[in-house]
């Protein structure tokens, strides 16, 4: 309230200084005569003229300036791509076109203006047009550009007919972020739809056992929706006691979700040849944290979106193509460099270098804490370039591109583990739905057993993912305290201090630190100056987070171990149980068919 | 036509509202403009802190825009995008389309070509009021508490279909629509009053060929608004459709975050975007050709000289308008379109090209061998050929769709658009209004501010808007809320607090515009007859404005508006209504 009122009265003097100044200005100009307005003095003529070539220096300078100092590409280096090259190459060939075009007639224009400002003794030329000249400034600027217009459509067709088809990868986009799939063995990506959408099937791929989830889910939710609105019935009058608009919304959902099942059936769902028609999606394996790429491997990027208009926007490699929802896209790049490689240049080294310092400086003088401290080292990226709502602006992923030797560790190897525990859940999953969908009398006690059985496995995997990521956590921030110190050691070593320093720089350092001994920290590097036990200091931080990478890993084993007896116990009881079943079901279904066949072949005669 | 001399009594009410008189309504316009193009720039200042000094608070921010907008200073994302929406949009519509063509085509267009008013003064009246609402609703939609529209100028679907998706995209969005709903209608009907105007209206001896250049400017505008508006309105109702019917014209396989999975499929926002560029692009030129028209005027006045090549401007200006229609794909490049258009509209956008270089030089020679008058018009037409030429060599670069690929959305874009459209119609607006106020309000502005003004606007316009391109080259894609979540463009902080710093001085230094303009509206000098010593008719006008314009005859015109400086002439001009002497040759 008070701001509001200063700004007021600031505003309210500044316009009554300005009249009294403009009542001033105007009797002096009466003095001098009456139109001094309409006439631009000799003087004032000069003048402008003098700025117009003052203002074109201080203009050619500005740009000369940016251009050495960020240039074209500024930050993102040569391109890390096949085509990304000839993008470039035509990107300096127009440069070279247009900045001397650039610069020529800015100058002629603002040099002309000043040549030939206004002198009383001056006449102008009258020069009403000039046929020639004309037509050679027509016929000029034609030349140069069919110049420019061949060479890019030649490049432009060279990007986008390309026809080797290489890996595929689908790069799937929503609000906010992105998932990747990798088409597997047989480079083909299964089919997806945006109905199978799940929790548990992020990106619609569609396989019999998703059809199956998707049905269980639907049916789920529908039946969640009832039970509110049953729930919410007033007793008395029968009217639903929530808000009309609500009460349509809800029922509005579950007409929804009935039509979406409906269609599933109708349309996706082959029942009995799903397994084969969709096999495709069988070893294909998904990723929402990176994108692991592989250095001189063609690739086609097919591109989809969950929601809204967004833009795979890789800036090192120099591609983009909108993810359109409805409509599938598609980009072909081959990388060239590796992420490592990269990291290697020179250049790379000392720009980010300077970026993290600039970071660096950022984050101190806001206190900003990062989730995911910035580590100075170049990376590839993967961000949105198509506005997309409140969160476009962080919508990233990290690329990584690698030798084959690298990708065949990094990848194929996590794949085949997390798909290990996936599938077995997944297997017992199917089987139960199996069991409930068939309609086998007495076998809810079974049914009853395998959830339970399953369910412990649930339980199992998600503590031990919530430990796993309770290690990451704590390894982030000890990776992240160690970097701190060592920073923290640099700036001692730099400023060569008194000892005050040193131990207030540090003591808020281990003020600042939960997890470590703070005792023993503190008596490891106040202590002394000297350089050798510093750097003992520096190791002994990096053997905490040796040991912690460790005991992550070891973790990690004893719950792979635990987990596959587990999983080998569940799965034997199953398959007893299940043969048990089928025997009986077998049973059943000999003395059922023999009935049928009796009735069938009646209604045969009848409709003959 | 029927408005005779005749004086009769007017109430307020008519004369200074519901006026049907082309010389008021043109004021409305201004005025109307002038007020949104104060909001649009105010909040371009205010997203502008955000990107400059992306981790401070500033308290400023709550004030003005409330507290869910920038809780304890700090401009939520949300709002920032609708922001920079509204900027754009009020810039690109409100200021540039309405405000431009509006207040420029219905002070001139009857002044230059010798008519007694507008042909239908009552349809002119409409067409204001109708701006007038829309620019309310706009205006508006900023105070409403899920923000205005948050889907960029464009709002390309389904983002803006669901407000699901964005705040912006509920009672915002339909704002928004019901606003441009409105302009359409306004600039259809204003359009089609300024051709029928041109054709019908020209008095005695006005060929075409001897119209000023800024009737042909607004004539060729007019033609390619009425083509093209039409368009945006069916985009804008299938839109509505969308969001409020169920259809699914842009819609299809789409997941809301709360609903679920959509019914809609078969449709596709690829759709929308052809409709959208297929007005989105012949806009562009609708904002740059009065601009353009204004500054050949002014620069042959104050240069004391012909235009140079009358002819090959009307001709470029034609060739820029006819090729408007078939460039709107360079937009599209990357959505997945087909990629034989991709070289098909890399072509024709090119080509227009020529006929723009072809404007550039011929502005270039009329100054050259001029006398040039340094009023503050010529200042701002000497900005603004320079702006068309610094965004014009760029625009080569966006044109190449194989460029593209690496600049597209990014801030490249912003700068280059900003230079090419923004600033040299902004410029020309100004030189415009410089030039024509003593027409407009029968008094001088100061030329001394206006110089300062100047000088101000366009250091700062080009301190904004060169150093962009250079965040386009390292990748930056705009329309981003903050650009510190991606340490590597933490090289461009530094930049950005430069840039806006420049934008805070340069929104400032409108002030002095400002104050300029409204001083002199009460306060200014009496203007004389025929300050610039200008050939066109509107200067053989009353100083005092009389309804029908001309107390008497309208003048009977005998050649070019451009025989500055003729050889064998006493004076440096020849205004139009004077006829040719026996031994005297056309030009
Ligand atoms: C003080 C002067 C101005 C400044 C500082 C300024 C700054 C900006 C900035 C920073 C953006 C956001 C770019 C992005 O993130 O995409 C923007 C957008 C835009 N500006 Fe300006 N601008 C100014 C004047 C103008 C003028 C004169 C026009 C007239 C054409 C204009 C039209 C636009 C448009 C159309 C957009 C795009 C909005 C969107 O992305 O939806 N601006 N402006
Ligand atoms: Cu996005
Ligand atoms: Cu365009």
């Amino acid at each position: 309230m008070g701001g509001k009122f200063i700004i007021i009265i600031v505003v309210a003097l500044f316009f009554i200084a300005f009249i009294q100044l403009m009542k001033i200005y105007q009797l002096a100009d009466k003095v001098r005569g009456q139109k001094s307005q309409e006439k631009i003095t000799r003087n004032e003529n000069m003048m402008m003229a003098n700025l117009m070539l003052v203002f074109m220096c201080l203009f050619f300078g500005f740009t000369i300036w940016l251009i050495f100092k960020y240039g074209a590409n500024s930050g993102l280096y040569e391109a890390a791509t096949v085509h990304g090259k000839e993008i470039d190459d035509l990107l300096m060939f127009n440069w070279y076109i247009i900045l001397p075009v650039f610069f020529i007639t800015n100058f002629l224009l603002f040099f002309f203006s000043w040549k030939y400002y206004h002198r009383e003794e001056r006449k102008a030329t009258f020069i009403s047009h000039n046929n020639k000249l004309e037509f050679f400034w027509t016929v000029i600027p034609a030349i140069a550009l069919s110049f420019i217009v061949i060479y890019g459509i030649k490049t432009w067709n060279s990007i986008m007919y390309n026809t080797e088809e290489g890996q595929v990868v689908e790069i799937y986009a929503y609000q906010f972020g992105w998932r990747v799939r990798y088409a597997g063995e047989d480079n083909i990506l299964g089919k997806a739809d945006y109905k199978l959408v799940s929790t548990t099937n992020p990106l619609g791929v569609i396989t019999d056992k998703n059809i199956k989830a998707t049905y269980a889910e639907i049916d789920a939710e529908v039946r969640s929706i009832d039970s509110i609105l049953n729930a919410n019935i007033d007793p008395v009058t029968g009217d639903y006691l929530l808000p009309k608009s609500k009460v349509t919304k809800h029922k509005e959902k579950q007409e929804r979700l009935k039509r979406r099942k409906y269609r599933i059936k109708s349309g996706i769902d082959k029942g009995p040849l799903n397994d084969s028609i969709y096999a495709a999606a069988n070893d294909d394996f998904e990723d929402d944290l990176e994108l692991r790429l592989i250095k001189d491997q063609p690739y086609t990027f097919k591109i989809r979106s969950q929601d809204v208009i967004h833009c795979p926007w890789f800036p090192h490699f120099r591609a983009q193509i909108n993810a359109v929802p409805g409509m599938e896209t598609n980009f072909k790049l081959t990388p060239t460099t590796t992420t490592a490689e990269m990291r290697e240049k020179p250049e790379v080294i000392e720009h980010y270098n300077n970026l993290y310092d600039r970071h660096q400086q950022r984050i101190e003088e806001y206190n900003i804490v990062e989730t995911e401290p910035f580590t100075g080292l170049f990376d590839y990226v993967l961000l949105c370039n198509k506005i997309c709502g409140a969160g476009h602006s962080n919508m990233q992923m990290k690329v990584v591109v690698e030798t084959q030797e690298e990708y065949d560790y990094n990848v194929t190897f996590k794949k085949s583990e997390k798909k290990i525990i996936q599938s077995k859940i997944a297997d017992f999953e199917s089987k139960l739905i199996s069991f409930e969908e068939g309609d086998n009398s007495g076998t809810d006690s079974i049914s009853l057993v395998c959830r339970g059985e399953v369910d412990l496995v649930k339980e199992e995997l998600k503590t031990f993912s919530e430990f796993q990521d309770k290690d990451l956590n704590n390894l982030k921030e000890e990776i992240k305290l160690s970097l701190k110190v060592e920073h923290e050691i640099k700036v001692i070593n730099e400023e060569s201090n008194s000892d005050l320093s040193v131990k207030q720089n540090l003591s808020r350092l281990v003020d600042n630190s939960s997890i470590l001994n703070k005792e023993e920290i503190y008596n490891y590097i106040s202590s002394t100056n000297d350089e050798s036990l510093k750097n003992e200091a520096v190791n002994y931080f990096q053997e905490i987070v040796q040991n912690s990478l460790n005991t992550f890993s070891n973790n990690l084993n004893d719950f792979k171990v635990k987990f596959e007896l587990k999983s080998n116990e569940i799965q034997n009881k199953i398959n007893t149980l299940v043969k048990q079943e089928l025997n009986q079901n077998e049973e059943n279904r000999l003395t059922l068919s023999a009935e049928n066949t009796s009735s069938n072949t009646t209604n045969d005669k009848v409709t003959m | 036509m029927s408005h005779d001399t005749h004086h009769h009594k007017e109430s307020f009410i008519s004369k200074y509202i519901f006026s049907h008189d082309h010389k008021m309504i043109a004021k409305q316009y201004l005025l109307t403009a002038i007020f949104m193009g104060a909001i649009g720039i105010t909040l371009s200042a205010l997203f502008r802190l955000k990107l400059g000094w992306p981790d401070d608070k500033f308290p400023i921010l709550e004030t003005l825009l409330g507290s869910d907008a920038a809780p304890e200073g700090l401009l939520n994302s949300n709002w920032y995008l609708g922001l920079v929406t509204l900027h754009g949009t009020i810039m690109v519509f409100f200021v540039l389309t309405g405000g431009l063509s509006g207040t420029f085509s219905n002070l001139l267009i009857p002044l230059q070509v010798g008519a007694r008013d507008m042909a239908s003064g009552l349809l002119n009246m409409i067409a204001y009021w109708l701006f007038f609402i829309s620019s309310a609703l706009m205006a508006v939609s900023l105070f409403i508490e899920t923000g205005p529209a948050m889907a960029g100028w464009t709002i390309y679907p389904p983002l803006s279909v669901l407000e699901e998706f964005q705040s912006g995209s509920g009672l915002g969005m339909t704002l928004w629509l019901l606003s441009m709903t409105f302009f359409i209608a306004s600039s259809l009907i204003g359009g089609i009053n300024y051709i029928v105007t041109i054709l019908n209206l020209r008095t005695k001896g006005m060929s075409m060929t001897k119209l000023p250049l800024t009737i042909w400017a607004f004539f060729i505008t007019a033609i390619l608004g009425v083509l093209s508006f039409p368009v945006l309105l069916s985009c804008a109702v299938l839109l509505l459709m969308d969001r409020g019917l169920g259809t699914s014209f842009y819609m299809s396989d789409i997941i809301g975050p709360e609903s679920g999975a959509l019914d809609a499929t078969g449709g596709n926002p690829i759709l929308y975007e052809h409709l959208f560029w297929f007005l989105g692009h012949p806009e562009v030129y609708i904002i740059l050709l009065p601009a353009l028209g204004m500054t050949s005027e002014i620069i042959s006045t104050c240069s004391r000289k012909p235009i140079f090549g009358y002819r090959a401007m009307i001709g470029s200006m034609l060739a820029i308008g006819f090729l408007s229609f078939i460039v709107w794909g360079h937009h599209m490049f990357l959505t997945g379109m087909n990629p034989f258009l991709g070289g098909v509209f890399t072509f024709t956008t090119l080509l227009i090209a020529i006929p723009s270089a072809v404007k550039a030089f011929n502005y270039i020679t009329t100054i050259y061998k001029g006398n040039v008058i340094m009023t503050p018009a010529m200042l701002f037409c000497i900005g603004s050929v320079s702006t068309f030429i610094s965004g014009g060599v760029t625009g080569i670069i966006l044109a190449d769709s194989a460029l593209d690929i690496s600049q597209h959305d990014t801030y490249f874009v912003v700068g280059h658009f900003h230079i090419v459209m923004g600033m040299t119609a902004i410029l020309g607006m100004f030189a415009g209004i410089y030039h024509w106020f003593p027409k407009m309000y029968g008094k001088m502005m100061n030329k001394r501010m206006g110089m300062v003004h100047f000088w101000a606007t366009i250091v700062c316009g080009y301190g904004v808007f060169i150093p962009m391109h250079f965040l386009g080259e390292g990748g930056l894609p705009r329309r981003y809320y903050e650009n510190t979540n991606f340490p590597m463009f933490d090289h461009f902080l530094d930049l950005n607090v430069m840039i806006s710093i420049f934008a805070t001085v340069g929104v400032i230094a409108q002030v002095i515009f400002f104050m300029n303009f409204f001083y002199s509206i009460f306060r200014g000098p009496v203007a004389s007859l025929n300050p610039w010593k200008s050939n066109s008719l509107e200067w053989t006008t009353p100083v005092e404005h009389v309804h029908g314009n001309w107390p008497g005859e309208i003048p009977t015109v005998h050649r070019w508006p451009y025989d500055y400086s003729k050889p064998g002439k006493e004076e440096d001009f020849v205004p139009q209504h004077i006829p040719l002497t026996d031994d005297e040759e056309e030009h």
